[in-house]
């Protein structure tokens, strides 16, 4: 969709939030980018995390208070860039904690540069050559 | 990084009820407002004010929660000044040259941000050289120059990383250091 979608994308959390009562237990972990100005407009605890970390403050979050549900709210340059690392050995301990990943594919924040999500053969607009698998960045991509 | 191995004591646990209520603390916002922990502020006076906040709480801390060691300084006329392992081992020196009758103390910043330097300016009104010694080039000198200024002789003996002195060494820097005439800032002696 053209534009910033994240006004749709915050909507559905919310109103899942609402229709499963969880508002008042929920303790929200926003990233680095534009995700982060989620704490604006959702209406329950929050607390900024440093960039790609939002994952690893979800888990001490969650793990100090596990009465509480804990969600974090990423975009593609914070869970799947910067935070692979703690994108990946999160899910791999098993965290009880919830991930909304907002992928735009690009670096919206900073002008539309490619990221590790980039689709190949899209031309981001900064960037002169189009994505290809022989270009200096790959997609990241599951193996066969 | 680097490798040490020391004994440390663990303090007692303390009941975590009995602290301060804290009014910022994430929990879930049944029955009150949510609440955010944050630091990006995009509007410029928000920014401001909070600015002027964390300034405010930062000379709270100057005030309240600056911690320093003294070690043989009530005769002392000349005193160490060094933080962490560099203390240790000035420690063992300046006990090495007491038993020689030379009257030196060490002074140890517990904190070094806020750095202690009321009580290290006080101490200068009294003792009038000053020796600081640390592994590095000189980060903590600084510090010593801002609390000390002209009221006493300032020697350096500052080491990078790689060698770690022992305290003989240390010790026959002292004896020199009281030996040698007045020098002051800008004059360091800086043996590395």
């Amino acid at each position: 969709m053209p534009g910033c979608g994240h006004s749709v994308a915050h909507r559905l959390v919310a109103e899942c939030i609402d229709e499963m009562g969880l508002r008042e237990v929920t303790i929200g972990v926003p990233p680095v980018g534009c995700a982060v100005l989620a704490y604006n407009y959702f209406n329950f605890d929050m607390i900024e995390a440093p960039h790609g970390r939002a994952l690893a403050v979800a888990t001490g979050v969650k793990r100090v208070r596990p009465e509480n549900f804990v969600l974090s709210y990423q975009g593609d340059g914070d869970l799947a860039a910067i935070g692979t690392a703690e994108t990946i050995h999160a899910a791999n301990r098993g965290e009880e904690i919830s991930t909304i990943f907002i992928n735009n594919a690009i670096y919206g924040m900073t002008g539309g540069q490619m990221a590790p999500t980039t689709v190949l053969a899209r031309k981001p607009p900064p960037h002169p050559a189009a994505v290809t698998p022989s270009s200096m960045v790959g997609p990241l991509t599951s193996p066969a | 990084m680097g490798q040490v191995m020391e004994p440390v004591v663990f303090p007692d646990l303390i009941d975590l009820d009995s602290l301060p209520k804290k009014d910022w603390a994430l929990t879930g916002c049944k029955g009150r407002e949510a609440r955010a922990i944050f630091s990006m502020m995009l509007n410029v006076n928000v920014l401001h004010r909070h600015n002027l906040d964390l300034q405010k709480k930062y000379d709270e801390i100057t005030e309240k929660e600056t911690r320093w060691q003294t070690l043989y300084t009530d005769d002392a006329e000349m005193v160490v000044v060094a933080y962490g392992t560099a203390a240790q081992i000035a420690e063992s020196a300046i006990e090495e040259i007491r038993a020689e009758g030379i009257a030196a103390g060490l002074f140890r910043p517990i904190t070094v941000w806020p750095y202690p330097m009321a009580a290290l300016r006080s101490l200068s009104k009294r003792i009038k050289k000053i020796a600081v010694f640390e592994f590095s080039m000189g980060q903590m000198l600084e510090d010593v120059i801002l609390s000390v200024g002209e009221r006493a002789e300032i020697n350096f003996y500052g080491i990078p990383g790689g060698i770690i002195p022992t305290p003989a060494e240390l010790a026959e820097f002292l004896r020199s250091a009281l030996r040698a005439t007045a020098r002051w800032v800008g004059g360091f002696w800086y043996e590395c």
